[in-house]
This record gives C-alpha cells, structure tokens and sequence, in this order.
C-alpha cells in the first residue's frame, strides 16, 4: 500500500521554489563513498537533484524493510533544512512521517565518518524505517557536499 | 426377408458403420474435451497458461517481447515491464510504467528514475521527436530533455498537435490464453473459423442419422429374425 503525503514536485514547490533540475554525476570515489554510507551497492552514475542558490533538495528512496520510502530532504549549507517523508509504502513504521520525528534531522551535518552530528531517537516498531530515513538524510548530506564541491569547481 | 430387402439392409448396415467411423473420431475429441472442460477448474486447467509455442502455433500470437534489456549491465529485475527503447544522442531510455531506465551507450545504467518525478503517475507511451523526450499517460503529457534534467508538462493544445504516431506503448493487456480456454475452443471447433457452425451442423446431422439409421438397422433386423 502506497501513502503520498506530498507529491516530490509539490515538495520542491514548497521548499525551494523556482530550483532548478540538476544531475549531480558520481565519480568513482563518490560511489564508494555512498555505497560505503548505504551499506549497499549503488545503481546508476549520476543523482538528480534541485539547487536554488546554495541550498539543494534531493529525493532519495532507501528501503525500509521491504519496500522504498521516497523523502525529500533540503540541504543547506551543508546542513539539513528540512526532512519530509513524501511516499511511504511499507506497512508498518509510517510514523517516521511525523513531523515530531523528522524536525530531529534540522540542522543536522555529516561528521568525517558519515555519521549525523547528533544522535535521533528512534520509534518503537519503526526501526527499519529510521534507519532507512537515517541513511537518506546522510546520503543528502554527502551529496550535497559533492555538489558544492562540483558547483565551485565550475 | 427378401433378396432386395436383404441387400437394402447391407447396403444400409454399410453406411451405418462408415458414417458411425466417421463421426466417431469428433465423438472422441467432444468427449475428451468435454471431460477435460468439466474438471478444468479441479486440475487448475483454467490458471494454467497456453505454452509461447503454442500460443503461436495455435493462435498465432506473439508473446511480448522481453528483450529490451539484454544489453544493459545490472537491471536485473527492473527490466521487468520495460516495454519500450529510445535511442537518444548519447545512449537510449528504456521505457517501463513506472520507471525511465536512463543508459550510456555502452549499455551502462546512468539513472533510474520513478516517473512520478516527471509529474506522472504512469508511463503509457512515449516517443521521441527531434531533441525532445515526450512521455505520456492518459491525463497529461510531458516534454523532457534528452538529459532528463529539465521537463515540463504540455499544454492540451501543444500534446494534442503531437502525432499520434510512432508512440512506443505497452502491450495490449491480454488475459492469458488458459488451456481451458483452448479445449473450449476444440470443444466448439472453433479453429475452424467461419466453417465451425457449418462443421457442428454436420456432425450433429450425422449423429441423428446414425441414430436413426441405427435404429432403423434394429428394426429390419428383427423384422429378418
């Protein structure tokens, strides 16, 4: 069963109004890096996202248990603005789609060892889900800072 | 009895037999069929597809073709409902209803994308025209660079002037052909098209004559008795 608590577009609507669509290609350092911070392999060369000046809005899907939740997640910075579980299509742990929950990410950065500078609190009975949010968030986070680091480069 | 009655009788007990011959062999296959069709749900004949090969043969339909990713490095499973491939300037985009599989040249995937990030809720058709991408699904269509950067959904007027042609689309969904739809199908004779009814008709003729001939036959013999 699939929820749509917002669509990724109204997403990007909402939170960075007028971004605009780029495609953030991965080098092989990068690759590792993610396939490191997913603890899976990753498919693909390149990751879609939208910039509007220094802060980006990435929709990543991880797997929660079985299925793939799709979050929003707006970087800026190199901080988290803003987490939003946009589709969730597990049967269980679709409480990490409170915004209780998800206002924990705001602000949060990445530490050299792709981990989130502070700890999040878990739900009980949606771990596999916090997890995947967690991966998401760190996931943005370390694509952001490959987009910048491309952006200054150019 | 006498001499011409006794010949009538041969002669009539001789056509008897050819004809009972005769209709004996679509008497079987009735039969046959007919046992098969009334057990067809117990021996799950009714779920069980009709083998590609005689899908073809019989029917002479195609199963739809799967092979558009046997090129492409790591899909996997994603293949799954790909059912359409536009070739783009530098790779191609293999088309699925939910998902755009984005790959190099080389067959390399670049990108997978859902395309409900496009706008869409599903992939109905899609094609190619000059440098653009357009996608579409029964409510909208939508104009894609061959990036797949920058897309943005038409207008009614704009995808309405769009040919209707050349439009990769799914495959019709067809219901499988079931091998009780197929012993249905011998039961009526329906393989022979047009002439099925006229077939029926003449078997069915045939079966009363023999009984009435049979019967007839019974009677001229116990009249000889």
């Amino acid at each position: 069963m699939e929820t749509v608590y917002q669509s990724p577009a109204d997403f990007l609507g909402e939170h960075l109004p007028g971004c605009k669509q780029e495609a953030l290609w991965l080098d092989s350092d990068l690759k590792a890096e993610i396939e490191h911070l997913v603890e899976r392999p990753w498919r693909g060369l390149r990751v879609r996202y939208c910039r509007q000046g220094h802060k980006t809005a990435w929709i990543l899907d991880e797997i929660g248990k079985t299925e793939p939740i799709t979050s929003g997640i707006v970087v800026s910075e190199g901080r988290v603005e803003r987490v939003r579980v946009l589709i969730f299509r597990e049967s269980r742990g679709a409480e990490v789609n409170r915004s209780a929950f998800t206002r924990q990410y705001e602000n949060a950065s990445l530490a050299e060892d792709y981990s989130l500078d502070r700890s999040i609190d878990g739900i009980t009975g949606a771990t596999l889900s916090v997890w995947a949010l967690n991966r998401q968030v760190k996931l943005a986070l370390l694509l952001d800072r490959a987009a910048q680091r491309s952006s200054d480069d150019d | 009895m006498t001499i011409n009655g006794f010949r009538r009788l041969q002669f009539l007990a001789r056509w008897h037999r050819r004809i009972a011959l005769l209709a004996c062999i679509w008497l079987v296959a009735l039969a046959a069929t007919g046992l098969l069709i009334n057990h067809a749900n117990d021996w799950g004949l009714d779920r069980s597809p009709l083998s590609a090969s005689l899908q073809r043969l019989v029917y002479g339909i195609e199963p739809a073709s799967s092979d558009f990713c046997g090129h492409v490095i790591a899909l996997g499973a994603d293949c799954n409902g790909v059912f359409g491939r536009l070739a783009l300037p530098s790779g191609e985009l293999l088309l699925a209803p939910d998902r755009l599989h984005l790959l190099d040249s080389t067959g390399q995937l670049i990108e997978s994308l859902p395309v409900s990030r496009l706008g869409l809720d599903s992939l109905e058709g899609g094609r190619r025209e000059g440098d653009w991408i357009y996608l579409r699904n029964r409510e909208q269509t939508v104009r894609i660079d061959p990036d797949l950067v920058d897309w943005q959904v038409q207008d009614p007027e704009s995808a309405a002037a769009l040919s209707s042609e050349s439009w990769q689309v799914p495959p019709a969904a067809n219901e499988p052909i079931t091998w009780e739809r197929f012993l249905l199908d011998l039961h009526a004779a329906r393989f022979l098209g047009p002439l099925a009814k006229t077939f029926t008709d003449l078997m069915a003729g045939l079966i009363l004559l023999l009984a009435f001939s049979g019967a007839w036959l019974w009677w001229l013999k116990r009249r000889r008795d």
